[in-house]
């Protein structure tokens, strides 16, 4: 297991943030269309569409630099380490992600089938019956529940 | 207005409504009771659900889940001392003492009719304030909505973390993500970047599916170690006994009741906090508070009552201002609007009949919590000790399924999920989650009101101090900042001494 302190990852977290907002407040006028004036017909700029989405991005840099200060603190006073279980973390990112990734193409009784009967095995639970009954009844019973309870196809297997 | 109770009590007898009320207090006490699961998981995940039913019988479902969620989270913060919700925290310290010492099931039993009766008071809030605050809401214009959501943020931003830069940044971050979209004024595209699914905005029920839903999944199987929960059996407690003991300590009831109504009407704090109030006040008012903390009965039933009184209470702000209480009534807030329905002061003027009936629905489903709460504590250790790897598979299932039913769009489920990435980091940083929900919701309404109050101004600010009840507002969310800074001083002085 890593040891890892959080001020750390708090503070690079923010500090991504931070930037992002602050080249987004910068170059605002890129992201929004429209009138350069708060109504059509006026000359009023100071509240075009660009000016309160340039405030707000500007108040998120703001504080995500000062709540990266204080992630960095906590990193020099050396406080707040704790164990980071990669392998686990990776691991269920993964699956997430995979599983979005899949949805398109095996639809979702066959993923929803996979991650049942797939995480609790991983994770070192291995009662087959519960994995096999929860699997059957989340997998197949959601597919009809929606498409008649709900009148939505819930993604379908289109692999071929 | 005798039409308008004619009519709710028509409706509200339809066997469709009953079923739809009956099954939300069903689910929302099981999602409760499982532990890693809260009643506001169990609104994100169902709420898209109800985009399909009546109106009525959607809101009446929604409603009954809310109030099923509060109390069975008290089932495992009595039986294995996790609370199933924040609203139940304070329950934890007296209600497993009680377990442990093997009175499991009078804990549950006050635990039970504690949010039964609260749940009554704060329906009886709701029926009796909201028309009088509805008129009084009318002579509200844009300077002060937008000083009531600023204080609503500010007060949401200070309660629900150690830090208020943390709960300040959180809240910024969404009023972020309620940019990306459509300009609420002009109608023009911003922050979409070219995507043009992006261009209705994000929904605040993927939102709330991420961060309450998939983060949790995430966090939990991270998590998740292979120790057996272990949860005591329970006996069906004595009905005549736990109402002596509800009639005895009617005091702490009364102050509950009150202490959880009025907190819970307040726009931006809710059941979270007035739990914990009511606790503190309920020890400092006891004869015995030595007991608190080693299994007293006032320290079950004050946070109860409490919590539950919030629930009729939180919808005042969030029907009439348009302003949520807390984080469920935002989600019913989402729902509401894809009713159909706006909230704000018209709301109930316009809606009469369906307001009748909503609220008749809240009386409805205080019935039913009484009936599935005494079948529900028999069997809560049953639900507990449900294998978490298996239900939690299970509920990354339902985020899935209910995010992709709102708009038949992988791309919502594809945003569900960048969202709950977010959401675990934030958990893993203590990054408090429910001011970013709450400041995406309020976005576009303080957007709205601020570029209005300007424009109608000519863009100057003294409107903001020109009118009594703006500059008050203002000033109230001032007084929080600098009370949160002088406890940050203090803390600060006592580490350093």
């Amino acid at each position: 297991m890593l040891r890892i302190n959080q001020g750390g990852v708090l503070a690079a977290g923010c500090l991504v943030i931070g930037v992002a907002a602050l080249w987004l407040a910068a170059t605002i006028d890129r992201h929004v269309k429209g009138w350069a004036f708060a109504m059509p017909g006026t000359t009023d700029a100071t509240m075009a569409p660009s000016a309160f989405p340039a405030m707000i991005l500007g108040l998120i840099g703001t504080l995500a630099f000062g709540t990266a200060l204080s992630g960095l603190l906590q990193l020099w006073r050396g406080r707040e380490i704790s164990g980071l279980d990669l392998p686990r973390l990776l691991g269920v990112s993964g699956t997430v992600l995979l599983r979005f990734l899949m949805l398109a193409k095996l639809g979702f009784v066959l993923t929803a089938a996979a991650v049942i009967g797939g995480v609790p095995p991983a994770l070192g639970y291995r009662n087959w019956t519960a994995i096999t009954v929860t699997a059957v009844l989340i997998a197949v019973l959601a597919w009809p529940l929606f498409r008649y309870g709900m009148n939505v196809i819930l993604p379908q297997f289109t692999l071929f | 207005m005798s039409d308008a109770v004619l009519a709710a009590l028509l409706n509200i007898s339809a066997p469709m409504v009953l079923l739809s009320i009956l099954a939300g207090v069903v689910i929302g006490t099981v999602i409760g009771a499982l532990p890693g699961l809260s009643a506001t998981m169990g609104m994100a995940i169902f709420a898209p659900a109800t985009f399909f039913m009546p109106p009525v019988e959607g809101i009446s479902f929604l409603l009954a889940l809310y109030k099923g969620g509060t109390f069975g989270g008290a089932l495992t913060a009595v039986l294995i001392g996790t609370p199933g919700t924040a609203s139940n925290a304070a329950t934890v310290a007296d209600g497993y003492s009680l377990a442990k010492a093997g009175k499991a099931g009078k804990a549950l039993g006050l635990a039970l009719w504690g949010s039964v009766i609260g749940d009554g008071i704060g329906c009886l809030c709701l029926v009796m304030f909201a028309p009088v605050i509805a008129k009084f809401s009318l002579q509200f214009g844009n300077a002060e909505i937008f000083a009531v959501t600023v204080m609503s943020l500010t007060l949401v931003a200070y309660v629900s973390g150690a830090s208020l830069l943390r709960g300040v940044f959180a809240a910024s971050l969404g009023l972020g993500i309620a940019l990306i979209g459509t300009d609420p004024i002009g109608g023009s595209a911003r922050l979409t970047f070219g995507i043009p699914e992006l261009g209705a905005g994000i929904g605040v029920i993927p939102l709330a599916i991420g961060l309450f839903g998939m983060s949790e999944v995430m966090d939990q199987l991270y998590r998740y170690r292979r120790d057996r929960i272990e949860a005591p059996v329970v006996h069906q407690p004595d009905l005549r006994d736990i109402f002596a003991t509800l009639w005895r300590y009617k005091r702490t009831v009364g102050q509950s009741a009150i202490i959880g109504a009025g907190i819970g009407a307040l726009p931006g704090i809710g059941a979270e906090t007035s739990n914990w109030v009511a606790y503190g006040l309920a020890k400092r008012t006891s004869r015995t508070p030595e007991k608190f903390g080693h299994g007293a009965e006032e320290g079950v039933i004050a946070p109860e009552v409490a919590c539950n009184a919030g629930c009729g209470a939180a919808m005042i702000p969030t029907l009439i201002f348009g302003i949520p209480g807390d984080i469920v009534t935002s989600i019913l807030m989402g729902a509401l609007i894809a009713q159909g329905l706006q909230p704000g002061p018209t709301l109930i003027s316009e809606n009469t009949d369906m307001f009748y009936t909503l609220y008749a629905g809240l009386f409805v489903s205080m019935v039913m919590l009484a009936l599935v709460g005494l079948v529900a504590v028999r069997f809560a250790s049953a639900f507990i000790r449900i294998p978490q790897p298996l239900l939690f598979s299970a509920v990354a299932m339902l985020c899935v399924a209910g995010t992709y039913s709102i708009n038949t769009r992988l791309f919502d489920v594809g945003v569900m999920i960048a969202i709950g990435f977010v959401g675990w980091w934030m958990r893993s940083q203590r990054l408090p989650i429910a001011p970013m929900v709450l400041a995406f919701v309020l976005g576009p309404i303080i957007e709205t009101n601020f570029r209005r109050m300007l424009i109608q101004s000519g863009n100057s600010l003294s409107v903001l101090w020109e009118r009594p009840l703006a500059a008050a507002l203002l000033a109230v969310a001032a007084a929080i900042v600098i009370l949160a800074l002088r406890g940050a001083v203090q803390q600060a002085r006592w580490k350093t001494a």
